[in-house]
C-alpha cells in the first residue's frame, strides 16, 4: 500500500481496475464522477458512480489516445485499429455515436477544440476536423512535412497546430483554406503545447530541444537545447509568468518568461525516467511519475512537495481527477488507481 | 541510482530485409514468419503484399525520411520507424523479433541509422542484421541503380536468388562482382529464396563483439577490378597503431567522406594496448571500443574494411598506414 512521504496528508488507494495491457491514455470528466482508460490490447473502461463498464474490449490493437470534449459529453478514442470512435455521454450511459474507421492508419493524435465540440485527429499526413454535433466534417487539413506527430488547439480556439518533421503549421480556424503560419524546427516536433493564455507555442524536438515562439511571429524561435533525453512531454502551468513544465529523462526542467527571455530551470527527485506528468486544474501543481513506481508532487518554485512509492510499478500515465483532490495512475501492467 | 545497464538487456533483434522488387523479399519474409512460428514476430512493410501468415501484426507505413543534426555529424533516419518502434514496444507482451521489409527503391542507410541514433529505438531493440535479396538474372539490368548497389554494400548476409535462372558461369561472375562490392557480407546461392534460418537470423551483424570476417578470396586478390562506383577496400596491415593519430585521422575522414562510406569494420592493435579495439562504422556514425585481450601467439594485427562510393583507395591506404607506429623505433 502506498505511503505518503508528504507533511500535508497521505493519498491513498481508492479504487483500482485491470485492463490487460499498459494504460495508454486517462481522461477525467470535468464533473469529477467519470474516469476512463485505454489500453495497448485496445480496451476503453469507464468508470461511473462506482461501476465499471468496457466500451471497447480488448481486441489486439492498442488504443493510444483517449479524450473528453469540453463539456465532457463527448468521449473520443483513437488508435492502432485506425477507427476514431466518438461516444456520447450525454443521456447516462454512454452511446457510440460515431465510428470513422482508417484502413492502416494509426490514430495518436486525436484534439478536442477548448470550447465547441469539434475533433481534429490526424490520419498519416492529414487533419480531419468534424463537428461531433451535426457528425459533419468540416474540412481535412494537408500537412505536407510529414506524418502528424502532434496537435494543439489554441485555448481560445481560433488556431490549431500541427506538428512533424521540421517544424508545425499553424492555420487560423476562421478560415482553412488560408494559407498555415510556419513554426521552424531543425529536426521533427514530436510534441506540441500552447501557453494558457494562447500567447506562446512550445514544441519539444526528436533530438532533446525545446524550441518556443510567440503567436505574434513563429518564425523567430527560441530553442533550448542539451535535454538530458528526449522530452517526453510539456505541459504549461498556470501562473502569472508563462511557464512550461518538460520532462526528460529523471528530470522535470521549467522553463519561465522573464524580462524578455526564457529561463530554465531544472528540477530533481526523481531517480529513473519519468514517463507522464500532469498539471493540477486549479493550482500551480505538477504531478510527476516514474518508471521505478514514484510519484511526486511538485510546486515549480519550491520542488518535491510530497510524495510516495506504488511498488516499483512503470508508470505510463498520471491523471489530476477533476475533483481536485484525487490523482489516476496508469501502469504498465494495465492497472488504473485512483488515489485521493 | 539507476543502474540500467546492469540489467538483464531484453532488446529485440531486427531484421531488415531489402531487395530489388521481384528479387524474392516476401519469400523470405514468408520463410521467416513460418520458420519463427509460435514466436511473436511484428513486421514492417511498405505495402501490405503477400504476407501469409496470420497472427503476426503486420504494420504498414510510408518512407519518411528525417535529417538529425548533431554538431558535425548528420544522418538521416526513417521517422516512419521512429514513431512505429517507439509506441510498438511499449507492450508489456513484447515482440520477439522485428523484420522491417523495405522496398525496391530505398535506401538502407536511413534504416540502419534509426538504429544507431534514436534513442527511444536504442533502448528497446538491436540491429541484427541487413539480408539483401538479389536476383540472378534480373540484378543485370539494374546495376546502375544507386539503390541496387547500395543494397549489396550494405548488406551483412546477400541472398544470389533464382540461381536457376542464370549459367554457372554467369553466377560465378555475379558473386565475384558482389564479393568486390562488399567483402564482409556471407553470400548465399538460393531458389525460391530457402536458406538456412540460422544463416540469416541471429547474425549480431551489428554487434561489435563479432570479429570482422573478410572474405578470404576478396583477401586472394592481387588487383580488385572496381567497375562499379560502389566497391569495398581492405586495408590489412601487422604491427600497431597510434591512437592519437588514428583518431585524428578517422576524425577528419568521417566527416568529409562520411557520405560516400556506407559501412567500416575493423580490429586494430593499438599500440601499449592489450586488448583489441574493434571499430564499425555507417556513414558518418562510428561506434567504437576495446574488445577481449589479445591471445598469446596470435598475430597483433590491423584490419579496416569500407564499404562505400567512389573511395579512393590510394589514399586510404596512405592515411591507414601512416597510424601505424614506425616499425623498430618504438613510441612514433
Amino acid at each position: 500500500m502506498a505511503k505518503s512521504k508528504s507533511s500535508q496528508r497521505e493519498l491513498k488507494l481508492v479504487w483500482q481496475a485491470q485492463l490487460a495491457e499498459y494504460i495508454t491514455s486517462i481522461a477525467c470528466a470535468n464533473d469529477g464522477r467519470t474516469v476512463v482508460a485505454s489500453s495497448a490490447a485496445g480496451e476503453v473502461a469507464y468508470w461511473e458512480n462506482q461501476q465499471l463498464t468496457m466500451l471497447l474490449d480488448a481486441h489486439g490493437a492498442s488504443v493510444d489516445s483517449l479524450s473528453f470534449d469540453a463539456s465532457s459529453r463527448y468521449l473520443a478514442a483513437g488508435g492502432q485499429m485506425g477507427d476514431v470512435r466518438v461516444w456520447d455521454c450525454g443521456n447516462g450511459s454512454p452511446e457510440l455515436l460515431l465510428s470513422l474507421a482508417h484502413k492502416s492508419i494509426w490514430v495518436d493524435s486525436i484534439a478536442w477544440h477548448p470550447h465547441a465540440p469539434y475533433l481534429a485527429f490526424a490520419t498519416g499526413r492529414f487533419v480531419q476536423i468534424w463537428d461531433i454535433a451535426k457528425r459533419e466534417l468540416i474540412t481535412t487539413l494537408d500537412f505536407d512535412l510529414s506524418t502528424v506527430f502532434d496537435l494543439a488547439w489554441h485555448p481560445a480556439g481560433t488556431h490549431l497546430a500541427v506538428a512533424g518533421n521540421l517544424g508545425a503549421r499553424i492555420w487560423q480556424s476562421n478560415d482553412w483554406d488560408e494559407e498555415p503560419e510556419y513554426l521552424p524546427a531543425n529536426n521533427a516536433l514530436k510534441h506540441l503545447a500552447w501557453s494558457i493564455g494562447g500567447d506562446f507555442l512550445a514544441g519539444a524536438t526528436l533530438d532533446r530541444c525545446l524550441v518556443i515562439s510567440a503567436i505574434e511571429d513563429f518564425s523567430s524561435t527560441w530553442t533550448m537545447r542539451g535535454f538530458p533525453a528526449r522530452i517526453q512531454q510539456l505541459a504549461w502551468i498556470d501562473k502569472s509568468q508563462p511557464t512550461v513544465a518538460a520532462i526528460s529523462a529523471e528530470m522535470l526542467v521549467s522553463c519561465a518568461y522573464a524580462d524578455g527571455t526564457w529561463q530554465a530551470m531544472p528540477l530533481e527527485f526523481h531517480r529513473d525516467f519519468i514517463t507522464t506528468m500532469s498539471i493540477h486544474p486549479k493550482f500551480p501543481l505538477i504531478a510527476t511519475a516514474s518508471v521505478d513506481g514514484e510519484i511526486a508532487i511538485w510546486e515549480p518554485e519550491m520542488g518535491v512537495i510530497g510524495s510516495f512509492n506504488d511498488s516499483n510499478v512503470e508508470f505510463t500515465r498520471i491523471n489530476w481527477h477533476s475533483n481536485d483532490r484525487m490523482l489516476v495512475t496508469g501502469n504498465d501492467r494495465g492497472e488504473v488507481k485512483i488515489w485521493g | 541510482m539507476n543502474t540500467l545497464d546492469n540489467l538483464p538487456t531484453s532488446t529485440v533483434p531486427v531484421t531488415v530485409l531489402t531487395g530489388y522488387l521481384g528479387a524474392g523479399k516476401t519469400t523470405l519474409l514468408n520463410h521467416i514468419l513460418t520458420y519463427e512460428h509460435g514466436k511473436k514476430v511484428a513486421v514492417i512493410v511498405n505495402e501490405f503484399g503477400e504476407v501469409g501468415i496470420d497472427n503476426q501484426l503486420v504494420v504498414s507505413t510510408d518512407e519518411e525520411i528525417f535529417e538529425m543534426n548533431n554538431g558535425c555529424i548528420c544522418c538521416t533516419v526513417r521517422g516512419d520507424l521512429v514513431r512505429i518502434i517507439g509506441n510498438l514496444m511499449r507492450r508489456r507482451d513484447k515482440f520477439d523479433h522485428l523484420v522491417i521489409e523495405t522496398t525496391g527503391l530505398a535506401d538502407p542507410a536511413p534504416v540502419i541509422q534509426t538504429f544507431f541514433v534514436d534513442e527511444d529505438v536504442q533502448l528497446e531493440t538491436r540491429l541484427d542484421a541487413v539480408v539483401t535479396v538479389v536476383d540472378a538474372k534480373h540484378i543485370q539490368l539494374h546495376w546502375d541503380a544507386d539503390e541496387a548497389q547500395e543494397q549489396i554494400a550494405f548488406a551483412d548476409r546477400i541472398l544470389i536468388n533464382k540461381t536457376d535462372l542464370v549459367t554457372p558461369a554467369e553466377l560465378e561472375e555475379l558473386e565475384k562482382k558482389i564479393r568486390n562490392m562488399n567483402a564482409i557480407a556471407k553470400i548465399y546461392r538460393t531458389q525460391n529464396a530457402v536458406v538456412d534460418m540460422d544463416t540469416i537470423l541471429g547474425v549480431g551483424g551489428f554487434d561489435l563483439n563479432n570479429a570482422l570476417t573478410i572474405d578470404p578470396d576478396f583477401l586472394g586478390e592481387e588487383a580488385h577490378q572496381h567497375d562499379e562506383s560502389v566497391g569495398s577496400i581492405a586495408l590489412v596491415a601487422p604491427g600497431a597503431m597510434n591512437s592519437q593519430k588514428l583518431e585524428a585521422w578517422l576524425g577528419e575522414l568521417l566527416p568529409t567522406q562520411g557520405q560516400n562510406i556506407f559501412r567500416m569494420k575493423g580490429i586494430l592493435n593499438i599500440q601499449g594496448q592489450d586488448r583489441r579495439f574493434v571499430l564499425q562504422g555507417v556513414h558518418m556514425l562510428m561506434d567504437a571500443k576495446p574488445d577481449r585481450e589479445w591471445r598469446a601467439g596470435e598475430e597483433r594485427k590491423n584490419e579496416l574494411v569500407f564499404i562505400g562510393r567512389d573511395l579512393d583507395e590510394a589514399k586510404l591506404r596512405k592515411d591507414f598506414n601512416k597510424c601505424l607506429v614506425a616499425s623498430g623505433k618504438g613510441f612514433g
